[in-house]
């Protein structure tokens, strides 16, 4: 045995063991002073967040309107109007307004399912209440997402909330959420919430509603899930309820980069509630307040073709990127086109054969290819 | 339908074709046993075995994490050389490593990030197992092992800090970069490989002797 094939890994295990302290002394926490700032063309402010913003980003403003970044310089980012949005469809607006009354409009089979929620950052705080942003052993965003949680059980619909903490506030926050995430899925969840909360000052997160002071909610979707449309499609059913219900608590949807678990279910979204300067007691209204919207918009979404496009289209592309793959992989590693058909004419007739009984044409092929390309001893064997 | 399970029934098709029986045979793998891995990795997804409540919940998940173990045992079991065995079980620490190292030194936020933390780390550990595993057996091993092992750092941590959480070993089952990681570092080694094999102008053939030592050295048939 070569001495070298042991020697250059344990060199390189013991530079790993020597560096992984300093790396868990340098541990990436949250940076709270960090807030970008969305400007429209002619340089007004148009949203606020704490998450990372790139170029190709998109925001749905609370009124509407959808503007896709183009430059990030600093704590700025600087975008472009796209469109004004239409959130539902004139006749589905007037079907869910009928619904409100006749309950049989739509179909209720995701009415019927429990809806799951969740914190990701367990940790996450507010300071007014709890006197820091981050308490590791469960954070106020706990008590946020079970008044949403609260919130949906008022309004009729099955709430889970598992208050599972995924401490520490690092990188791998959102892989271990995964697994309590499609834990939850595991109920047949008619939707999936992620609760969290924003960096930022004060006022650019509260509003007025009912009179009282109220955190506003922002909705993120994550632009590398490939399934994004069917749950943006989702956000903005949500928000239009939501909108009519009360006008001014949900401040926007951010379409940012990452997945953030959506991947799970074309019905999960990201909601961010407030910002960690501000009281928990107006967080907790705030996403008490959205849960109401929550059974109208599962309502609406029952059957939707605009939402199931979404999730076939995302089907769609995984397949055609497989076959992509597969293909680039078989041209590899086979030589050439012409091996590369041959091979898969020799086991597109070899198995055919053996599920579909033997038909002439597949032996035909079979043979035909057997003597163009045999096969190795080895695979003849196991047959 | 989710991501994770249109990949897997890609998977599944395309073992069942016999697109991957070069791969499947450096593994000692049989179509038939990949196949009922791949069903079990499915089914046990839906079930976590408890293995501690206190001071921290630890618990593994059958398809995400325990039938990878069984795979990683069987093909440990079944590896040609000690040498082999002993660079797949180094390359899974060193894979950890960089696991929980990137997830230290990297931004919480993945907005913040090229790829998302899944693939990331899974990519990461995939990378790492061929680069130091070598052949195709190794690289699996080690891919499958290294998130594993960064899972039981992680628990460690969580213990020595006094940090209240929980650790779900595979939790995510098919959906959790165990079993993703362990994908991509044979995929990594098959493309990797094949591509410098292209680039050295194709396979050189060797001596009988020559070819002995060297198939010995590498621990399976990998050229």
């Amino acid at each position: 045995m070569s001495k070298r094939v042991l020697i250059i890994p344990l060199a390189w295990l013991c530079v790993f063991l020597l560096v992984c302290p300093v790396m868990a002394a340098n541990e990436a926490d949250e940076d709270l002073e960090g807030f970008f700032t969305l400007l429209g063309e002619d340089g007004e402010e148009i949203f606020w967040t704490g998450l990372q913003l790139g170029v190709g980003d998109q925001v749905i403003t609370a009124d509407n309107k959808r503007y896709q970044v183009t430059a990030v310089n600093g704590y700025q980012a600087e975008t472009r109007f796209v469109e004004e949005v239409h959130l539902m469809s004139e006749p589905e607006e007037a079907a869910l307004a009928v619904a409100e009354n006749q309950a049989a409009v739509y179909p209720v089979t995701l009415l019927d399912r429990p809806v799951g929620v969740y914190c990701t950052h367990s940790d996450e705080s507010y300071v007014p209440t709890e006197g820091g942003a981050s308490v590791r052993a469960g954070g106020g965003i706990l008590h946020v997402a079970e008044s949403f949680a609260r919130g949906l059980k008022r309004a009729g619909v099955e709430a889970i909330f598992d208050n599972t903490l995924h401490a520490p506030h690092d990188t791998a926050a959102y892989d271990r959420s995964r697994r309590t995430a499609e834990n939850l899925m595991q109920r047949q969840l008619g939707a999936l919430f992620d609760i969290h909360r924003d960096t930022g000052p004060e006022e650019k997160y509260e509003a007025e509603v009912g009179g009282r002071k109220v955190a506003q909610v922002a909705i993120v979707i994550g632009r590398e899930n490939p399934a994004m449309e069917a749950n943006l499609e989702f956000a903005r059913r949500l928000k239009a309820v939501a909108d009519r219900l009360y006008p001014g608590l949900v401040r926007g949807i951010l379409i940012a980069r990452g997945r953030y678990n959506q991947d799970l279910t074309p019905r999960a979204v990201l909601l961010e509630v407030g910002t960690h300067n501000i009281d928990r007691a107006s967080a907790e209204r705030g996403a008490m307040l959205l849960a109401e919207a929550v059974p109208e918009t599962l309502k609406s979404i029952s059957g939707s073709a605009e939402a199931d496009r979404g999730s076939w289209s995302a089907v769609g592309w995984i397949v055609l990127l497989s076959v992509l793959g597969l293909g680039g992989y078989l041209l590899l590693s086979t030589g050439g086109i012409k091996e590369a058909g041959a091979k898969l004419r020799r086991m597109f007739g070899r198995e055919m054969a053996s599920f579909f009984g033997p038909l002439e044409w597949t032996q035909k092929r079979f043979r035909r290819s057997r003597e163009e390309s045999p096969r190795r001893p080895d695979r003849d064997d196991e047959d | 339908m989710t991501v994770g399970t249109v990949l897997l029934v890609i998977l599944a098709i395309a073992i069942y074709f016999g697109l991957t029986e070069r791969v499947l045979d450096r593994m000692r793998l049989s179509d038939r046993a990949a196949l009922a891995f791949v069903a079990a990795m499915l089914l046990g997804g839906l079930i976590d075995i408890p293995i501690a409540a206190r001071p921290v919940e630890v618990s593994i998940n059958v398809g995400g994490g325990l039938v990878p173990l069984v795979l990683v045992g069987y093909l440990l079991y079944s590896a040609d050389t000690g040498a082999e065995r002993i660079r797949a079980i180094v390359a899974a620490v060193v894979a950890a490593g960089a696991v929980y190292g990137l997830a230290k030194l990297l931004p919480a936020e993945p907005g913040r990030l090229l790829f998302d933390p899944t693939y990331l780390f899974a990519g990461a550990a995939g990378l790492v197992a061929y680069l130091f595993g070598r052949s195709r057996r190794a690289a699996f091993i080690a891919g499958l092992l290294s998130i594993i092992l960064a899972d039981v750092i992680q628990l460690t941590e969580l213990i020595m800090g006094g940090i209240p959480g929980r650790t779900d070993i595979g939790g995510a089952g098919i959906f959790d970069s165990v079993i993703l990681s362990g994908v991509l570092a044979v995929a990594f080694a098959e493309i990797l490989g094949e591509t410098r094999e292209r680039l050295q102008g194709g396979h050189k053939p060797r001596s009988a002797s020559q070819e002995s030592t060297h198939r010995s050295e590498r621990g399976d048939g990998d050229e």
